[in-house]
């Protein structure tokens, strides 16, 4: 395959994340015409926000799913530790410091549950992290009686909610965690054995890879970053609520589904994830703006989600037809060939 | 030093079959060794014991005179032994040094991979076997050749002493071929040891030193190949004693007319088929693993789509887009893999022998009748004489014989009124005595008028039980044999023609 | 002496034993901790009334459990078909009957929207039920608004609430032909038959003769049409067609389904073990409550629920697989 050649124009449709780019390069330019408010100081850090929500959930989702996994438990367990992380700096007066940690840790022992479940009781991974889920809403409820629970911790609410220049906390947050865990996908041992895990297991596992380990982490990982996304939305908005990052989860997979990860594993990249995450942030938030409800929000990221695996059903069926049909073009020139011989 | 594998009576036994039986040969270090046999001859389980995926069998597997047991395939590729499938076990997502240095990573700090190291080390592989791709192509866009010998690379790095192709050049093309026996050439050049499981006779005149031929689960003989012919190879291959297993079968002597022929058809995996078949007339697909039979069976019975050529049935052309449009005209098939394709495992039997006429046992055009689908199948059971106690009973529970007079049961019901009975394999994993009657059920089928055609990898079937015999090869058709003409030898040597 | 025997150990092996061995154990528990409220007729009404809308979603996420998939868009769907029942009804002025078509015709057709997500671009059910999810969530939020249409037709108000004689709630009369004729369908009915054919084997569905695609196709919309019936009775229930609706009466479905024995991968199970799963459940969340348990624990235990339910269901297999060895060792 010769990638020296063809117009800038093919080499950019040609890979994924550029092309990626360059839809996001066009939605803006088209919404800031649309409205001029678009690219406004306060949307930007509005979107800012948004995106280090999500982007962070999406970390930890494009690893999971590049593992060959997928959690749809997410939204719930960060809502359970922005709420946690409230109660126990309000009501059991722990230092911000321990309550954060705390909270993180549960976040991440959902994951390890789910894990478990997926590992030593064979359940479907959807069902197991939906099982999780549903855990996590009951006790979200039963904790706070439907009540939100505001913080009075003002430093802890800088965390999330102050601004470094022309970005927000979050967001710097959002993208130092994205730059990590690239970098350890990219360039470190374990990263590699990540996409092997999921790209071929049966491969991995004559490779000696510890594919149960793996899958540990990233479900372990995947609940502990959700768990940070509830935590760093509850700084900013000051209150632990009950109804926070629901739907966060069908999100997260959108986004990491346009960027390029695929569903069935062992493909994908960060950067691919973090280009995702900002296409839908600022699709979103333009709808806002141009004036439609929240709710078309909601239709639209799953309409979205639809498209894009749609996109990728018919790029894996352009494969296998190309390998089917190189197989019998084969199988014929070695006919002919012995015809004429 | 030199080294040397050697099996010792080597026994497998799968339930209602011997894989194999007391297998014992030793292969040298510096040799290339073919290891030839018909379909179920025992290569590739001798081949899955090598490479640990089978780890309880009988005897011995030694290397250099120390005796080895692999529990998993990890253990096999530590002792220095690499078995390249027809399966990719490549991720094809990544790149090719990735893949080649899947399993040892040059690191560096923090776990780190060190690129440059992986870079360099995969060049130098690529160089040492002259091949013409780089280090960080993604798998997947490499042609099956290539990625085939990416799979060799791995074996390399690993530093194998031990290394086993199975079928490698089927997917290739010919100067790809090349490009494969000068790499294997190489390895055995310096002393390792080659074994290349193949049934193309031109390559194993082409590229073998020794070749090892076994027939079924036992080991034959083992010849240097200068020292030896085809013809003398396949008679080893041969040559069975069948003793009474097809006495007293009494065959159809009167054929009728021809109702189905098939005019170069061709479909995805099948080229330029053409035959014809008879009432009352029982036709033999003959052919090794992935000849085509099946394929071609799949063509006629509408599973697969034609592409180009005709079918004429019963006088009409015929271009069935589903088995439905088949089965509506009386074609039925039961396929190889009864389990996956013919049965629903965990029904009944009863259910089962419906499940193609759930119309004709209905009543008011959407129930099903108990009484009318019990009484097909009560009928299945006395006339296929299958071992249950009730025709409730689930089919997982039953025994491979007996599973498949359900699926033959299925077929040759009354309702059904089939007048083309396709069997692919169907005495695959079946004891003795129940081949015996499937045996009987095919002549009788024969004898009510019926066509059959049948797909076997077990020649003397095949010899004894068909009138006429087409033997394929690589998807299209080698050559076609009467009854009378038709020996295990020649049916096995077109069998293996280019 | 043997005849008795056996007529136990029939019923001890007979697989609806433990559910119903279930169901009476937490009667019993719950009746004894709440000091006998639970079997005072009032409350007994109260768990039957409960179940119309719990009985409408299993059943038809039975039918797509038993072709071997799944649909995670029920709630939302029949949010959706509460929703166009309100503004068919209030908005447009059109009769009660001609609301409660288009209420179906709304989840027919999200039924076959999935249908063809999962067969044509041969996505996991799942991940298109949570898609359709967010679409039809916001569908119905878009149409309804945050206080929802108010549903003034007189005949929509009785189906909520109507009751035969002083006692019986309509409700519970036509939850339980739901699940017998669902039963019935299954059971006897070519449809049903092809549905366990297709969850038992896809492939062999096929060289069998019948259509896989048309039969999924059924499964789905059927679930479709079940999901947005359920929503519209709920809101002729509270009079009042709601952006919520019935979005968190998501997984009762599945469930009432795995409890009952219809095991998750298809072509296995039967009504009367998913109406007993249904009953366990809501014995167990009116105990849970009468012995004022809060109402979130509720939602939370909803979660363990489905983890038990699919222990079960792993259990069951593994006894299942244990047994057929055993068996065929034994005929060796």
């Amino acid at each position: 395959m010769d990638n020296s050649r063809g117009s800038l124009w093919k080499r950019i449709v040609n890979n994924q994340v550029s092309l990626l780019v360059a839809i996001f390069i066009v939605l803006l330019v088209v919404f800031q015409i649309w409205n001029r408010n678009f690219l406004s100081g306060s949307n930007i850090i509005t979107m800012m926000n948004s995106a280090g929500l999500y982007g962070i959930i999406a970390v930890g989702m494009a690893i999971l799913i590049i593992s060959g996994q997928v959690d749809l438990s997410a939204g719930y367990v960060g809502c359970l530790a922005g709420v946690l992380v409230s109660m126990f700096m309000e009501w059991y007066k722990m230092p911000w410091p321990v309550a954060l940690v705390l909270a993180i840790a549960v976040g991440a022992l959902c994951g390890l549950a789910s894990a478990a479940l997926v590992i030593y009781l064979k359940f479907p991974n959807f069902i197991a992290t939906l099982a999780v889920a549903n855990v996590c809403n009951g006790l979200v409820y039963v904790i706070t009686n439907a009540a939100s629970v505001p913080i009075s911790n003002k430093f802890f609410m800088k965390i999330g909610g102050s601004t470094l220049g022309p970005f927000s906390s979050v967001f710097i947050i959002t993208v130092a965690l994205f730059v990590i865990y690239g970098f350890m996908l990219k360039f470190t041992k374990f990263g590699r054995q990540i996409y092997m895990c999921g790209g071929n297991p049966s491969a991995a596992r004559l490779a000696g890879i510890n594919s149960v380990k793996i899958t540990f982490f990233a479900f372990i990982n995947c609940g502990a970053l959700s768990a940070l996304a509830g935590i760093l939305l509850a700084s900013r908005m000051g209150v632990g609520s009950p109804m926070s990052v629901v739907g966060a989860d069908l999100t997260a997979i959108t986004a990491v589904v346009l960027g390029g990860i695929a569903f069935t594993g062992g493909t994908g990249t960060m950067l691919g994830a973090f280009v995702g995450v900002c296409i839908l942030t600022a699709f979103s938030n333009a709808l806002i703006v141009i004036g439609l409800d929240a709710d078309f929000q909601i239709m639209a990221t799953g309409i979205l989600l639809i498209i894009a695996l749609i996109i990728d059903y018919y790029r894996s069926r352009g494969r296998e037809r190309r390998m089917k049909k190189e197989a019998k073009e084969i199988a014929l020139r070695k006919t002919i060939n012995k015809e004429q011989k | 030093m030199e080294q040397y594998l050697e099996f010792q009576n080597i026994g497998k036994t799968f339930p209602g079959v011997q894989a194999l039986k007391d297998v014992s040969f030793r292969m040298d270090g510096g040799k290339i060794v073919a290891l030839m046999g018909e379909n179920g001859a025992g290569k590739s389980t001798l081949l899955k014991i090598l490479s640990g995926e089978i780890n309880d069998y009988e005897g011995k597997v030694l290397i250099n005179g120390v005796e080895h047991h692999f529990s998993t395939p990890k253990d096999a590729i530590n002792a220095s032994i690499s078995v390249i499938y027809q399966e990719r076990q490549l991720v094809s997502q990544m790149n090719v040094m990735e893949n080649i240095f899947m399993e040892d990573l040059p690191g560096g700090k923090f776990g780190m991979v060190n690129m440059n190291q992986l870079k360099k080390r995969t060049q130098e592989l690529i160089d040492l076997f002259g091949i013409n791709i780089r280090p960080t192509d993604t798998v997947g866009t490499l042609s099956v050749a290539y990625q085939q010998m990416v799979e060799i690379m791995k074996s390399y790095r690993r530093d194998s002493h031990i290394i086993a192709f199975d079928e490698p050049t089927a997917p290739l093309t010919d100067t790809e071929i090349d490009i494969l026996f000068r790499l294997i050439k190489q390895l055995r050049d310096e002393g390792k040891i080659v074994i290349y499981v193949s049934h193309r006779m031109n390559e194993i005149f082409r590229i073998t030193d020794e070749v090892v031929i076994m027939k079924d689960g036992r080991f034959v003989d083992k010849v240097a190949t200068a020292e030896t012919t085809e013809a003398e190879l396949i008679k080893k291959m041969v040559g069975r004693d069948i003793g009474d297993t097809y006495a007293g079968l009494k065959r159809n002597e009167h054929l009728g007319d021809v109702f189905l022929e098939l005019k170069n058809v061709t479909t995805d995996y099948v080229s330029d088929i053409s035959l014809t078949l008879r009432k009352g007339e029982v036709l033999g697909l003959a052919g090794l693993a992935g000849a085509g039979r099946t394929e071609t069976a799949r063509a006629i019975f509408g599973a697969d789509p034609i592409i180009s050529g005709k079918m004429i049935y019963n006088g009409q052309e015929f271009r069935p887009k589903s088995p439905k449009d088949a089965i509506d005209k009386g074609i039925a098939l039961c396929p190889e893999d009864r389990k996956e394709q013919g049965l629903i495992l965990n029904m009944s039997i009863c259910k089962n022998v419906s499940a193609p006429v759930l119309n004709k046992v209905s009543t008011m055009g959407a129930f099903v009748s108990r009484k009318e689908e019990s009484a097909v199948a009560e009928k299945a059971v006395e006339t296929y004489a299958i071992k249950t106690p009730t025709i409730d009973k689930i089919t997982k529970e039953l025994s491979g014989g007996n599973q498949q007079k359900v699926i033959l049961g299925r077929w040759m019901s009354d309702k059904v009124d089939t007048k083309l009975l396709i069997l692919d394999e169907p005495t695959k994993g079946i004891d003795v005595g129940a081949k015996a009657e499937v045996y009987r059920m095919i002549c009788e089928f024969a004898r009510q008028g019926i066509g059959v055609i049948l797909i076997s990898s077990e020649l003397t079937e095949v010899i004894n039980l068909c009138d006429n015999i087409i033997v394929l090869h690589n998807g299209h058709i080698t050559g076609e044999l009467r009854r009378e003409e038709a020996t295990e030898e020649n049916v096995l040597t077109l069998a293996m023609k280019d | 002496m043997k005849k008795e025997n056996s007529i136990l150990r029939r019923v001890f092996e007979h697989k609806y034993f433990t559910l119903v061995l279930v169901l009476i154990l937490i009667f019993i528990v719950f009746g004894i901790i709440t000091g006998g409220i639970m079997f005072n007729p009032i409350n007994i009404r109260n768990i039957l009334n409960l179940t119309t809308i719990t009985a409408i979603l299993t059943c038809g996420q039975a039918c797509v459990m038993i072709t071997g998939e799944i649909d995670l868009s029920c709630g939302a769907v029949g949010t959706c078909g509460g929703v166009a029942l309100g503004w068919a009804v209030t908005n447009w002025g059109l009769p009660w009957w001609v609301g409660i078509l288009f209420g179906c015709v709304v989840g027919l057709a999200f039924g076959a929207v999935n249908a063809l997500l999962v067969n044509q671009f041969k996505m996991e059910s799942f991940i298109s039920g949570i898609a359709l999810y967010s679409v039809a969530k916001g569908l119905g939020y878009t149409f309804a608004g945050s206080i929802g249409i108010a549903l003034t037709d007189s005949v929509l108000k009785t189906i909520g609430s109507a009751k035969i004689g002083k006692a019986i709630p309509v409700s519970v009369i036509i939850s339980i032909a739901i699940f017998i004729i669902y039963g019935i369908i299954l059971s006897t009915t070519k449809i049903g038959r092809k549905m366990f054919i297709l969850g038992g084997n896809r492939t062999a569905t096929r060289l069998v003769g019948l259509n896989p695609t048309r039969i999924s196709y059924f499964a789905f919309m059927n679930c479709g049409l079940c999901s947005a019936l359920a929503g519209m009775m709920y809101a002729c229930r509270v009079f009042n067609a709601t952006a919520t609706g019935i979005s968190s009466e998501q997984f009762i479905g599945v469930e009432c389904c795995m409890l009952g024995g219809i095991m998750f991968g298809g072509g296995s199970g039967g009504m009367v073990g998913a109406f007993l799963g249904m009953m366990i459940i809501n014995v167990f969340n009116n105990g849970l409550s009468l012995t004022g348990v809060d109402p979130y624990w509720q939602v939370a235990c909803s979660g363990i629920i489905l983890v038990a339910a699919m222990l079960i269901d792993f259990l069951n297999k593994k006894r299942q697989n244990k047994l057929m060895i055993a068996k065929m060792n034994a005929e060796r």
